[in-house]
Parts: structure tokens; sequence; C-alpha cells
């Protein structure tokens, strides 16, 4: 990995305040993800299929897919978020561009996986509320920094493909994005 | 004189020295303006962005076209041409000239000027 991206992944999980103890209530939460993570990546893959513009992507590979998919359920609570974590997250963004995926959905994608692993936590935890929400918030801190690095992935691949092909050096490309419009 | 100083008298003298060339300008091929005789009008860091992207374009196109390595980029519009020719060292040079010019002319003497650039650089 690039070490100015490493910065900036560290920079970012100080700007979260992405402690020890969320790492700790993440790891909390692997038998939920045990649990529900299975049922939620089928209904992950049911609205992947509903929407024309998400099933292109899946359609045949869908049994490969929710393997792939579960597993990155279960690295979201593994405990580890160093430089193979950003790693494996960064190849998502690039191959989320390989396939033509544009970034929206990618959000979109991230809002369905908040929403239900937040209603797997509030229910498993229906006892303690308190507790539920700080879990949940370490929850949304990965998801958070997930979406971080796969649209940074994705921005840079897409910015490097550019260059790739025109010859133009990123330098310059950064020159110009700074030049105001007219 | 400073180097800045030198690139500014050699980027005059291709203006005093060929009627026909109206303002030139030494761009990096980050975009970056080094020196430039413009008019005043002129927004210098659109045309430095400009130049140097047209020049990157066109270096990677020559390549890509096995056209090999590319010697100038001409843009000809209906009052005149830009020419930007690679200087190296990692800056190009940039020419306006009324449409009157004759480019035979103007490759020489930028040519010329580019040599000069190169001993100040």
């Amino acid at each position: 990995m690039d070490p100015a991206i490493i910065k900036l992944f560290d920079r970012m999980k100080s700007f979260l305040d992405f402690s020890h103890a969320d790492v700790e209530r993440l790891v909390a939460l692997q038998p939920i993800i045990e649990k529900h993570g299975p049922g939620i990546t089928n209904r992950f893959y049911e609205r992947l299929s509903k929407f024309s513009e998400t099933a292109k992507f899946i359609e045949g590979r869908v049994d490969e897919l929710r393997v792939a998919h579960v597993a990155w359920l279960r690295s979201l609570v593994g405990g580890v978020y160093d430089e193979n974590y950003l790693a494996s997250r960064w190849k998502i963004g690039v191959t989320h561009v390989r396939i033509g995926l544009d970034p929206y959905w990618v959000e979109g994608v991230m809002s369905f996986i908040r929403t239900a692993v937040l209603a797997a936590v509030t229910a498993e935890m229906r006892g303690d509320p308190t507790n539920a929400g700080r879990h949940a918030a370490s929850f949304l801190k990965a998801c958070d920094l997930d979406i971080f690095i796969i649209n940074l992935s994705y921005a840079e691949d897409r910015l490097d493909r550019l260059a790739s092909f025109t010859g133009v050096k990123r330098s310059l490309i950064e020159t110009i994005i700074r030049i105001p419009k007219k | 004189m400073s180097r800045v100083d030198n690139l500014n008298r050699i980027l005059r003298g291709l203006l005093s020295g060929s009627p026909d060339v109206e303002a030139s300008a030494l761009v990096s091929e980050d975009g970056l303006m080094i020196a430039s005789a413009l008019p005043s009008h002129v927004d210098e860091a659109r045309v430095a962005g400009m130049s140097a992207a047209l020049s990157s374009l066109g270096a990677r196109a020559s390549m890509e076209l096995e056209r090999g390595d590319m010697q100038e980029v001409l843009v000809r519009g209906e009052d005149g041409y830009a020419v930007m020719l690679s200087t190296g060292l990692g800056t190009l040079l940039l020419a306006l000239a009324s449409r009157q010019a004759k480019l035979g002319l103007l490759f020489l003497d930028m040519r010329r000027a580019a040599e000069d650039i190169k001993k100040v650089l």
C-alpha cells in the first residue's frame, strides 16, 4: 500500500476516534454477525437482484458472492484494522471500478448493511439499550472506515486510469482540478 | 541576471524575432507557469494547465499511434495557431501565433528558443 494512503487511513481512524474500546465492542458483535450475517447476506442479494443497476453485476454469481459477502461481514467485526485490512478494502473499491458499478451504489449497499446489522444488534441487545447503542456506534465507525477506503480507492483508481490512458501526470490533474471554473 | 529574467528574455526574444508570434510561455509538465510573455488579460493558470494537458495527450497519442516521439503539438483555430513543444527537463514551450504565421519558421524559432531555455535551466 502507498504509505500516504496508510497515513490517511490512520488519520481517519483518529478523526473517527476509532479506539481500542471500539475494537473490543466490534469483536463482541461477532456472535450476532455469526447468527444474523447469512440472513442479512441473503436479503442483501435479494435486494441487489431487484434493481437493474445492480442485478447485472451479480447474475449467475450469487452463490460465490454470498460467500465473499459473509466473509466481509465477519472481517468487519474481526478486531484487526491494520494495513492488510486497508488493502482488502482497497481491493473492493478497485473491483467496483473494474466491473463498472457507480460509487453511489456502493453507498447504497453500505446503507443496507448498516440498517440490517443495527436492527440485529438492537434486537439481540434489547435488554441493554445503552450498551446496544455503544456497540452500534462502533459498528457504524467500522462501516464508515470501510466506505471511506472503498470510495478513496475508487476515486484513485479512476484517476490512475485516466492518467495512464492520456499520459497526463497525476500532479497535472491535481493542478487542473485546483484551477477555478470560469 | 536571474534564471527567471533569462527565461523571460528568451520568451520576449521569440516574440520580437517572429512578428507572427503573439505570445509565449514556459510551462512545467505539472501545469505550472515558469515564465511567460502573455497578454495581461490571459489567465496564466488556465494557459499553463491547458498547455501541459495538451502536450501530455499529444505525447501519449503519438506513442499509442506509433508516430514516434512527439515533436510538437499544433492546434489551428480560425484566428491562428497554438504550438507546444517539449524543451526536455520537464518543461514545454508554448507559442501563440497569428494565422499568417509560417509554421516552418515558427518551429525553427521555437526549437532555437528551446535550446536556449535548456541552457538556462
